[in-house]
């Protein structure tokens, strides 16, 4: 449902139930978006030829 | 045959004998296969629910999977907002279990509503003052993030890891990891709540009703409390479980041992705060309504002695033997402790939803009964099936354990 749909009605109840939900679906997308831009403009900067092993696994013997 | 695809130095069976490990899961599928074919081909009739039992065992095992997944978002949301480093050694694990228990309660519910291809009415068409539409926007947003907490997982395959493309998109999407767990945290709470919401505002069943804090009813809490106190005691149950058929250590003890406690010291806060509400529901609705504790316990099977289990037996003992460190730190001991905790979930949420439903609201009325037909048991133990398979082929080929290797240096190649 958004703002368009014919059921909604501009309403405190509305606004909080549909605006918390979309304000999460944001946050995922995002996230997901920044992801895909900063590979992208990794790969393009070259850094792709190797690419840094993930931070945390170098710390497994640390926990 | 398929060992580059194993984690790097460590060992796994061979093909012939995971494939006969396969095969009991593989049945059960085959099994909820056939059980949803006949309930999309047929209808619901297929199911023993009636008007009556609108919610029956795929709701039950919906909430109890859900319940005990959530280990996934409490342990996500404490390692990666709160920063607890010992339990990136077991967060893979809680993730996948996560992962499993959601995506499976999904596809349940997606034969459960009986026309799957009206499922989207729920969110384009929502009613904002439903409980229910709240649990479903949350678990469908939570089952995304779940998703994306397991590709990193599924990009760290050895023979995945060599494609730099996808290599360095899943450092990344590791990197911003606490984002994603924050927001799981947000969507899981009120997801978890709202299933509990959605009994407590059920005013005509004084068996279920809770007094409101606010919009929301004291069962909206519990349920959130119950579950991340049962949620790391099955990620633990789950991770024993690999350690026992795969005769190896796969997690270090800290972390087990810091799960363990936090989940005694929650289930105790849980059952006072359970324990003060049964006592307000027994002196303040249940009179209120015109009736007496006792009249809820007399017909069928589900008599006061679920009461007595759900909260004592399998709510207080479970908590003492987590709080005292001696029988934590003892291997059976934390099974038993951990197996007793999950049980006390599974049986509130059984009380929520059959015994809710079997109880007459009216002095005319009679208690019901319900038995699941084997159409539903299928699409139930499909579930289960699932998650053994998932969980198998994970543990195969993924870095589930990181420090497997390193816990077992004698055994790996």
């Amino acid at each position: 449902m958004t703002p368009l749909s014919f059921e909604w009605h501009w309403n405190a109840d509305y606004l909080v139930f549909m605006g918390l939900l979309y304000v999460a679906l944001a946050v995922i997308g995002a996230g997901l978006i920044y992801t895909f831009l900063k590979t992208w403009m990794d790969l393009e900067s070259g850094e792709s030829e190797l690419p840094p092993e993930i931070e945390s696994r170098k710390k497994y013997a640390a926990y | 045959m398929d060992s580059a695809l194993f984690p790097e130095g460590v060992k796994r069976c061979s093909p012939k004998v995971f494939l006969l490990w396969t095969l009991p899961w593989l049945a059960l599928l085959a099994w909820g296969g056939l059980s949803a074919f006949l309930c999309l081909w047929k209808g619901l009739n297929q199911t023993n629910m009636s008007n009556i039992f609108a919610f029956a065992i795929w709701i039950v095992f919906d909430l109890a999977v859900i319940a005990l997944g959530a280990g996934a978002f409490f342990t996500g949301f404490l390692t990666y907002v709160i920063g607890r480093k010992e339990l990136k050694s077991i967060i893979n694990a809680a993730v996948i279990i996560g992962f499993i228990c959601y995506s499976g309660a999904v596809a349940m519910l997606g034969i459960d509503i009986g026309q799957p291809i009206r499922g989207w009415f729920i969110f384009w068409h929502a009613n904002v003052h439903s409980m229910l539409t709240e649990v479903s926007f949350c678990i469908s947003a939570y089952l995304g993030v779940l998703a994306i907490e397991y590709i990193p997982i599924i990009l760290e395959n050895r023979q995945i890891e060599k494609v730099p493309h996808l290599r360095l998109f899943g450092h990344n999407l590791h990197h911003i990891m606490g984002v994603f767990a924050a927001t799981g945290t947000f969507l899981s709470f009120f997801h978890q709540g709202s299933l509990g919401g959605m009994f407590g505002v059920m005013y005509a069943r004084p068996f279920a009703e809770r007094w409101d804090f606010y919009v929301w009813p004291t069962t909206f809490f519990l349920f959130v409390f119950s579950a991340i106190a049962a949620g790391p005691c099955f990620t633990i149950l789950c991770t024993k479980l690999t350690e026992a058929i795969s005769r190896k250590k796969l997690v270090p003890d800290n972390a087990v041992q810091f799960l363990a406690r936090l989940s005694g010291w929650l289930l105790s806060g849980y059952l006072v705060l359970k324990i003060i509400d049964t006592a307000v529901w027994a002196n303040t609705t249940v009179p209120n309504a015109g009736l007496g504790l006792m009249d809820f316990y007399r017909e069928g099977p589900y008599g006061i002695w679920m009461l007595i289990a759900e909260i004592g037996i399998f709510g207080i003992v479970p908590a003492v033997m987590l709080m005292i460190p001696q029988v934590r730190q003892n291997p059976a001991g934390l099974i038993v402790a951990c197996l007793m905790n999950c049980t006390g979930i599974v049986l509130n949420r059984f009380v929520f939803i059959i015994a809710t439903l079997a109880i007459p609201v009216m002095p005319f009325a009679r208690f019901w009964s319900y038995l699941p037909t084997w159409q539903e048991w299928g699409i139930a133990m499909a579930l289960v099936g699932y998650g053994f398979l998932l969980f198998s082929v994970s543990y195969r080929y993924l870095p589930v354990f990181p420090k497997e290797q390193e816990l077992n240096p004698a055994m790996n190649g």
